[in-house]
This record gives structure tokens, sequence and C-alpha cells, in this order.
């Protein structure tokens, strides 16, 4: 069958052709009645033309949700790139960031911004003992707890490991003190993991801001006053000074050089003598350790035990401690019969240490010295990082006789409750409870309950800081047995100890 | 000038004496996505779990929208389909619907009523109930 050329459907075939060409695929034509050749080509195309706008659809489909997943992952990528994996938090780089726009605002006339850089103080131990996973769940917790505290414009960090930061921008230093005050009031409470409270604490450096400020200096100032926090016994807020540069690079000093140290004897211990308060009888001592620095002079334990904890000397630091104590007191145990407890300081990271009691049994037993001559004295806050292990090792001296003390109680936040699930035997009470004693009559109340409380659980008592004698009158009528402080004795060389033994033996038996 | 309205259903829907399925679809239908997949489901009902050679009576249909092939695309229980035209469009759509679609049965087009009935009878073993 022959079309014939002047068929109308032709010129409108190629219209169609001609639509679909220029790119409108919606183009149809309807096919004639006759259903001819004609007719099939127009189908033909009709059909061609459906499949053509389908292929189109799915691949604009494609390519818009591909467009949309590139998109995600870009913006997932610079999240990851600007955000700590763990907390969510503002990283490093997102927070230098965002210090250079707030120096850049202050240059334009705002107040310039304040850092505040804050380090957990017993993260290390927490992590050792418990493990990585509650270790995370602690990092997650206290990233939470100092976004509660901010204000909005105020961006929370983590710096990495338990370092984190927080960038308050236009704010004057009441607005910025109010924040770190509220930042270590919200870690002094427990954080509960499990079925386990565990308590992390912080110490907190801040820098207030100036004009013309580089980011990386307010974040180093900010680091520094952290350090500094550090040093002056952790869980407080330090704010910059020029002069903490200087004390910085001291720390970093005395780290290099405790190796040295501890290798060549520079290390010394001193001895404050432990009394009971109705007889003035010397019953034990406490054994501090000084550095006979061959520069600086006689270096006191604050001014450089943090170092050594920070800078992993402390285990080493530690042993020495233990090592020349249970020697010297081999020899007053031979020298003098009467009962007498020595009394050493162990830190918590000590008190982690895997192979803590068995190195303890051991010197005791190479030295021959009966374990209850031995008290351990461990800190209040480092007893409250709910470590197991540690307690576990705790016991397991304490088994062996040896006694364990509390120390510094009433600096940290255990209440008496907490004090009866530990294996100890005796509390050390700070001195900053008895400070006003004397003087001050609620004051008197307040420690009165406190040495009950203490009683009431079958623990001992032991007052520190005690510097004159109506502290020691008041502390004998509120019925405590057993003090150390100036008044009796500032803590004096092994060979003054012994003229102070030797007097008392004398006196005895005279 | 209004356009005549066409239909887009089928027109009817048995089985023969000789086990077949006679699907006719009226002349000038445009058998649209759901108009198919009733016809689709009504094979299905009256098959009833057997499968049957089928013949597809599609002469003069004016289209067959894209989303109907897709459905003639599916499984159903039709063992093989005879598609029966008249016209070089019916062979056209007839070949665009094999082409495109991955047909789930032997599919053939006929313009001979009785050859497209000698293949579905080839095809009457295939049953299976």
């Amino acid at each position: 069958m022959t079309e014939p050329v002047d068929d109308k459907r032709l010129e409108q075939l190629v219209d169609l052709i001609v639509q679909l060409a220029a790119g409108d695929l919606s183009a149809r034509l309807e096919p004639s009645e006759a259903a001819d050749s004609v007719d099939a080509v127009i189908t033909g195309i009709n059909l061609l033309a459906d499949e053509l706008d389908h292929i189109y659809r799915t691949l604009e489909d494609r390519v818009a949700e591909r467009t949309y997943a590139l998109n995600q992952a870009r913006i997932e990528l610079e999240r990851m790139a600007l955000n700590d994996a763990l907390t969510g938090l503002a990283n490093r780089t997102l927070l230098g960031d965002r210090i250079r726009q707030a120096t850049a605002r202050a240059d334009r006339g705002a107040r310039p911004p304040s850092v505040l850089v804050l380090d957990l103080d017993e993260f290390k131990t927490i992590n050792d003992g418990l493990g990585h996973g509650v270790g995370d769940e602690i990092l997650i917790e206290v990233g939470r707890r100092l976004t509660s505290v901010v204000r909005e414009t105020d961006t929370v960090a983590r710096l990495g490991g338990d370092e984190f930061a927080i960038l308050m921008p236009d704010a004057t230093e009441d607005d910025a003190l109010r924040v770190a005050e509220r930042a270590l009031s919200e870690l002094q409470t427990p954080i509960t993991v499990g079925d386990r409270a565990v308590w992390a604490g912080a110490s907190i450096g801040l820098c207030f801001g100036l004009r013309g400020q580089t980011a990386d200096n307010l974040l180093r100032d900010a680091d520094t006053a952290m350090y500094a926090a550090k040093a002056s016994g952790r869980g407080n807020i330090q704010v910059f000074r020029p002069e903490m540069h200087h004390a910085a690079r001291e720390r970093l000093q005395i780290a290099s050089e405790l190796g040295t140290a501890i290798a060549n004897t520079q290390l010394e211990l001193y001895y404050q003598p432990i009394v009971e308060l109705d007889s003035g009888r010397i019953i034990g001592a406490e054994a501090l350790v000084r550095w006979a620095h061959p520069e600086r002079g006689l270096l006191l334990p604050a001014e450089f035990i943090a170092v050594a904890e920070d800078s992993g000397h402390i285990i080493e630091l530690g042993h020495w401690v233990v090592q020349a104590s249970i020697a010297q007191l081999k020899n007053w145990t031979a020298e003098f019969p009467q009962p007498f407890q020595l009394h050493v300081n162990l830190s918590p990271v000590e008190v982690r240490w895997p192979g803590v009691a068995q190195f303890i049994r051991d010197t005791l037993r190479e030295r021959g010295v009966l374990p209850g001559r031995l008290a351990l004295e461990i800190s209040e806050t480092g007893l409250m990082t709910g470590d197991v292990a540690g307690i576990e090792a705790l016991m397991e001296l304490r088994d062996l006789g040896v006694g364990i003390e509390i120390d510094d109680f009433g600096t940290g936040y255990s209440s008496i409750s907490y004090l009866r699930r530990l294996p100890i035997d005796t509390v050390k009470v700070d001195q900053s409870l008895i400070s006003d004693i004397a003087n001050d009559r609620q004051q008197v109340t307040f420690v009165g309950a406190i040495l009950r409380l203490i009683e009431s659980v079958g623990l001992r008592s032991i007052v520190e800081g005690i510097e004159t004698i109506d502290q020691m009158d008041q502390l004998r009528r509120l019925g405590c047995l057993y003090g150390q402080g100036h008044f009796f004795s500032k803590a004096v060389p092994a060979a003054e100890m012994t003229r102070l033994l030797t007097i008392q033996q004398l006196t005895s038996r005279g | 000038m209004s356009q005549p309205e066409t239909s887009s259903e089928y027109e009817s829907l048995t089985i023969n004496d000789e086990g077949l399925l006679m699907l006719v679809w009226p002349g000038g239908v445009k058998i649209t996505g759901p108009a198919a997949r009733r016809a689709f489901e009504e094979v299905n009902r009256i098959c009833a779990g057997t499968r049957r050679p089928m013949l597809v009576d599609m002469a003069t249909t004016k289209s067959v929208a894209r989303e109907a092939r897709a459905v003639f695309g599916e499984p159903c229980a039709a063992s093989r389909i005879a598609l029966l035209g008249r016209s070089p469009v019916d062979r056209v759509i007839a070949n665009f619907t094999l082409g495109v679609s991955t047909v789930p049965c032997p599919t053939k087009f006929f313009t001979d009523r009785a050859q497209a009935m000698a293949f579905l009878r080839e095809g009457l073993d295939d049953r299976t109930s």
C-alpha cells in the first residue's frame, strides 16, 4: 500500500519530530483511525518518546538523588572535620576558627572573647581502671554538662583526650567567671556510669582576651592557666597572669629533670610526727618527699608531684618513696620498740598501678617490717573515682595488715556513707576544717559532728594542720585522739626524727 | 471538535471450550496502567491457580501506556500469549511491548487468528494446576 505524499499527517509527524528534537518530550501525535503505516510510524514515535521521557525522568531523579547524597556526604565530612566524633562538640580546628571570628569582631568594637580550658583531674585513673568504654561515657557526659552551663553564643570544644575548651565571645570578665564556676560546680557532681558513681573533677584555666590578641595566644594562655590550676591542687579555677608562663617553663624543666633526680638520689624523705593529743606521745610520722635540687634548693611536693603525675614519673617516684620509707622504718623499728606507724602517701596513679599491692608486700618482706607498721594515705579525691582495681589492691594490703587512710578529708565531696564502703581504717581530717576552730563556735560544732560521724562508722581520725595550742585544746575537748601539725613539729629530716624518738624513749623510761 | 470518548477497559475475558483464555480489547482502546492492572487481576482470578495460554485480541488498539506495558511484563496466570492484531499500528504496539518489556512467558504477535490459535494450542500442555 502506497501512502499519498501530500498526507497532512506526514507534516504533523515532521512537526512532532522537531518538537521532540527541541526537547519537548511530552509532545505526541494522535494516530488516525486509518491505522495504516503512517499511523504505525506515529505510534512508534509516540512510544519512543514515552521511553525517552521515562529515561530522562529516571536520569534526572538519579542525578537529584546523587547530588543530594553528595551534598549530605560533604556536610558530614565538614562536620567530621570540625567536630569531635565522640562528643559531637566542636574540635580544635572549629574552635580556632570561632576564636578568630570573635577576635575579629573585637577588633571592630565588640568585647574581646574569653577562653576557658578545662582538663579532667582523674581521667587517666578512670580510663585505666574502668576501661575506655567508661572513659568515653564520662567524656560524653562532661561535654553535655559543659554545654548546659554556657550561653547560647558560646562554643564548647573538645581539644583532645580529656581536655575541653569554651569560647565566650563578647564576654565580660564576670560572664566568663560565672561560666567557669558553673562548669567546675557541674563536674563536682559524680557521674553515674552503669551502677557506678564516678567523680572526674576538673582544673580550669581562664584567659580574658585582649584586643589584638591572636587566637593561638588566647588558647595557649588559657592552657597555661589550666596547668597553673593543676599545679595549685587541682579542682580549681585560675585566671591567666603573664607570670604563669614562667611557671609553665619551670614545670617543663622539672619534668625533664625529675628522671635524673630519682636516679641520682636527689630525693630525700622528711618526717612529720603524728601525736597522741592527750599524752603528747609520738605514735607515728608522715613521710614527706623533698627534692634537693642542685640549683633551686629544697623543693616541696607541691612543686613537683603534679608534674610527676602528668609526666609519668609518679610510679618511679612512688617506688622510691615506698622503698626509702620502709628502709627507714626498719631502722626505727629496731631502735625504738614502742608502737610507731609510718604514714606514706600513695598517689591515685600508684593505687591504680597493677603491681602496687605485690610491690609493697615484697618490700615489707625484704626489709622484715611488719605490715601493721605501715599506713598508706590516699587522697579523698583519688578514692572517689570509683576505680575497682585500685580498691581491690587496697583491700589486699589492708588484709595484709597495712593501715589504709583517706587523706585530706573535707576537700573532696565524699560522704561518710561512702567512706564506710572503702577499705580504710583511718580518716585524716584536712586542716582547712580546723583553721578557725579556736574562735568560731560554728566550726567547733561542725568539726565535732564530723569527728563523731567518723567514730560512729568505726574509723579512727587524725586531724592535720594543728598550729596552735588553742586548736589542740579545742580538738581534745571534742574527743579527737590524734593530730599532726607545726604546733608539734614541722616535717624534719630522718636524723631529727630519730632524735625526737630518742628523747621520747628516754623520757618514758625516765 | 470534541473527541469521541475512548475506552481504556478490556471488552471481555473468557475461557473457551479448549481451555484457552480469550482477552478482547475494544477497537480504538487506549490501554492505561490501571486498566491493564484490572485485566491482569481478572486473568489471575478466573484461572484460579491454573496457568493457561491466552489470546489477546488487540486489533485497532490506539495506544498502550508505558505503565500498562510494565504490567504486561509481570508474571501472571497466562502460560503463553498470542497478541492478535490487524494493522501496522497493532504490530508496532505489540512489538514495542515485546521489545521493551521482558515478557514472563512465550509471547508472539500474529495478524492471523488461526496461526495465533495454533501457537496457543501448542502450549496447552504447559498448563499446570
